[in-house]
């Protein structure tokens, strides 16, 4: 039962009318484990976290969050039953001071078990967040906003963390910060599925990979046996795509 | 003087009930719901119905009655086209506004009717020296009461929250868990809600119904969200109010020989506020980030 990935998708293709967006992906995510999708622009990956969420729909194939299948699902229904998403340029509510953005993961993740500690802890994480909770989330710089983006997530208390291209538009050294926090939800044994562009950061803090290229899982291996191959850097960074 | 600050501040108040009504159900489904002109018709009707009643059960009926006819709007005819493209939403919504217009007509017929609604409150006040007919505070009241519970209900309640942030960022929302079906029916009932309230100010202050009395209110509330920017709850309030006092206070300062061409000014000045502030006065601040 523990083998069980928590998140299973099997065979999914998505169509964009006549354009194949995905084509028979199939990925597996473990439990604790951190699993990145790595691959050029245009090569699917936003897509794929989209249609896990349950805001596209699958062509074939199907997702299934703990051995239950989700996709068909509404995506608020996907949310309840344990899956986060932090998306590419993170989409806090602006309107919505910082307080109010995290008691709408609160009121999320309450359904969940989610309680006072845990909201306190995930203040404790990011503290930066505690002395701005009465500001408008539009006040936040781009790390502060990636920081309450990933508080939200992690306040839905979810099973699964899913993260779409998070170093997008931040300073480097406010990329740094978001990798030093994903290595530190690793350790307290977050599941995690992360597309990136930046490969480099992404094979760093990942247990398992995936390339996607044109739609198509490419390769399909340990981060580390991916890191080691010589011919990746020539195959992937030769395009240019994040550096 | 004061009297004219009554009249445009009456009128502006029940312009931003009606544009509020309009902007919640834009914030959630991104739809200018036509059909809300017909929801302040039902609520004009509702009062003629209930007219022998004591007032407190007019309100009361009127309320829940264009609640339910709301409700019931969302489920019957928007559901079904949500997913659909704009421009259906936008049809359907025109198609239930005829319909109920001609539901109207069918009923009772296509000529206003008199209501005795309110009656007492055209009599007039003295205050401050200006005398004003009761039903401009007693407008003045009801609305800044209404915003009030409204304010605080989109504040401090979870689904005030959860419908703040439908409005700025639907598919956001419910990816953090927010029911998709139960902001846009509570933005529909509250809505009607709204609209029940325009109703009652209105009939009391014109006295009479007709099929037809929600065309006027409805393009009014569009034009003053659009001023106010769409999407914004804030704005279109605030939209509503200045399109209402500009309006009186144009009646007052434009020579009686222009005087008849007063919307021909109004919708000058609305122009001059787009042309100042293309996306509104209260643009969604989404394009604002800090990166």
């Amino acid at each position: 039962m523990n083998d069980q990935p928590i998140l299973k998708v099997d065979g999914l293709s998505v169509a964009y009318g006549p354009v194949r967006a995905l084509r028979g992906v199939s990925i597996e995510v473990r439990r604790g484990r951190t699993v990145s999708v790595i691959g050029p622009n245009g090569a699917g990956k936003s897509t794929l976290l989209w249609t896990i969420t349950g805001l596209l729909k699958p062509a074939a194939g199907s997702v299934e969050l703990e051995g239950e299948v989700i996709s068909g699902l509404k995506p608020e229904t996907i949310a309840r039953r344990g899956l986060a998403i932090v998306p590419e340029g993170r989409h806090n509510f602006l309107s919505l001071t910082v307080a109010d953005n995290l008691r709408l993961a609160q009121i999320a993740g309450r359904r969940r078990g989610g309680d006072e500690a845990l909201y306190e802890r995930t203040l404790d994480r990011f503290p930066v967040l505690r002395d701005r909770l009465d500001s408008p989330a539009s006040q936040l710089s781009g790390g502060e906003a990636q920081q309450l983006a990933i508080a939200r997530a992690l306040l839905t208390k979810p099973l699964i963390l899913l993260l779409d291209e998070p170093s997008f538009g931040l300073a480097p050294l406010t990329v740094e910060g978001v990798f030093e926090e994903l290595v530190r939800l690793k350790e307290e044994g977050m599941t995690v599925l992360m597309v990136e562009q930046n490969a480099g950061k992404a094979l760093e803090v990942a247990d398992d990979a995936y390339i996607l290229s044109n739609g198509e899982v490419e390769t399909a291996s340990s981060a580390e046996s991916l890191k080691s191959q010589e011919d990746f850097d020539a195959a992937y960074f030769g395009e240019g795509g994040a550096f | 003087m004061l009297q004219h600050i009554f009249d445009a501040a009456a009128t502006g108040s029940l312009y931003a009930v009606i544009a509020l009504g309009i902007a919640l159900v834009f914030g959630v489904m991104r739809l200018v719901n036509f059909a809300y002109g017909e929801l302040l018709m039902v609520g004009g009707y509702v009062v003629l119905l209930t007219a022998g009643l004591p007032w407190p059960l007019i309100v009361a009926c009127t309320l829940a009655a264009v609640g339910i006819v709301a409700f019931l709007m969302e489920r019957i005819a928007f559901r079904p086209v949500r997913e659909a493209d704009p421009t259906t939403m936008l049809i359907t919504s025109f198609a239930v506004s005829i319909l109920l217009q001609n539901i109207a007509v069918w009923i009772a017929g296509r000529r206003p009717k008199g209501v005795s609604f309110g009656s007492s409150l055209s009599e007039p006040v003295d205050i401050a020296g200006a005398s004003v007919p009761i039903v401009e505070p007693v407008t003045l009241g009801v609305v800044a009461a209404s915003l009030i519970l409204f304010v605080f209900i989109m504040r401090k309640t979870e689904l005030g929250v959860q419908m703040r942030a439908a409005a700025e960022d639907f598919r956001m929302a419910r990816l953090m868990g927010v029911r998709a079906d139960s902001v846009i029916v509570a933005a529909f009932v509250a809505s009607g809600v709204l609209a029940a309230i325009a109703a009652l100010l209105l009939v009391a202050t014109t006295g009479s119904v007709s099929p037809y009395m929600g065309l006027q209110p409805v393009l009014i509330g569009f034009v003053a969200t659009v001023i106010g920017g769409m999407g914004s709850l804030i704005g279109a309030a605030v939209g509503g109010f200045a399109l209402g006092a500009v309006t009186v206070l144009l009646q007052v300062v434009l020579p009686e020989s222009v005087v008849s061409y007063r919307d021909a000014f109004v919708f000058s000045f609305v122009i001059l506020v787009l042309l100042a502030w293309p996306q509104g006065l209260f643009a969604n601040r989404a394009a604002e980030e800090r990166v």
